[in-house]
């Protein structure tokens, strides 16, 4: 073997090696730390000053009792649809208790968007916008 | 008595001898023909010259080690960061979305019902 081909060998079991070690590492301390809170995530991910902060956990805040309703709802209706003698009639209601579901999570998403800097504001809106039930990543929200 | 020798014809000839060698009728064409070849090997191996230079390969070796070394640093960190910020919106996105909340085959949701 010559010694450049010897030598970029080593290169490239040292970057592998490098590479295998720090994801490692780095997954280890992720999965540790798995259950950090979103908000805190948030105005880390997207450098939310105080007063963005502050706005974020209002509207969070704000939102909690509108999910939790929703929630409520959106089991019932679930539970309905399961014992039902008209089926048809419990599925629309599901699914329109769901499409009100969507409406309030997606407005609730812009308005933390509008929160944030324009360009943090898009950036968490591709993120998180596609997962959130409904999106696609074809169109995902606020996003033309 | 004899004041000068008889003449050497062989010195009387070489004064008057002129060498003048035929040139070579392929003479440039093989000059250039080595050059073109000299300039096609170092195309075909950019790191030749470091083999003429043994006590220099090692150096740019080492340094081509340590920058593999931080690729593979920084590959693996913008890697985690990516997994990591992909997790962490699915995770709140889980947590505003009544939907997936509900959704018996998704984890248990967080609020406490009214």
């Amino acid at each position: 073997m010559s010694p450049l081909a010897r030598y970029s060998l080593i290169a490239l079991t040292a970057a592998a090696l490098a590479f295998g070690v720090t994801h490692f590492a780095l997954k280890s301390t992720a999965d540790t730390t798995a259950h950090a809170d979103e908000l805190g995530w948030l105005k880390k991910e997207f450098d939310l000053t105080a007063a963005q902060t502050a706005a974020v956990e209002k509207l969070h805040a704000d939102y909690q009792p509108i999910c939790a309703a929703h929630c409520e709802r959106v089991v019932a209706a679930r539970e309905k649809l399961a014992n039902a003698t008209d089926p048809d009639a419990a599925r629309t209601e599901l699914a329109r208790l769901e499409a009100v579901c969507r409406d309030a999570t997606h407005a609730h998403l812009q308005q933390v968007a509008a929160v944030m800097s324009p360009d943090e504001g898009a950036r968490f809106l591709a993120l998180v916008g596609p997962k959130v039930s409904g999106q696609t990543h074809a169109a995902p929200l606020g996003l033309k | 008595m004899h004041d000068h020798e008889p003449r050497d014809p062989l010195s009387a000839t070489l004064k008057t001898w002129r060498h003048e060698p035929a040139s070579a009728p392929d003479f440039d064409r093989a000059v250039w023909d080595r050059i073109h070849h000299t300039q096609a090997a170092e195309t075909h191996a950019p790191f030749a010259a470091l083999l003429r230079f043994p006590g220099a390969f090692p150096l740019a070796a080492s340094l081509a080690v340590l920058l593999a070394i931080a690729a593979g640093t920084s590959t693996a960190f913008a890697l985690n960061r990516s997994q990591s910020s992909e997790r962490m919106a699915a995770a709140y996105a889980r947590s505003i979305d009544p939907i997936q909340m509900t959704d018996p085959r998704t984890v248990p949701h967080t609020h406490s019902h009214p």
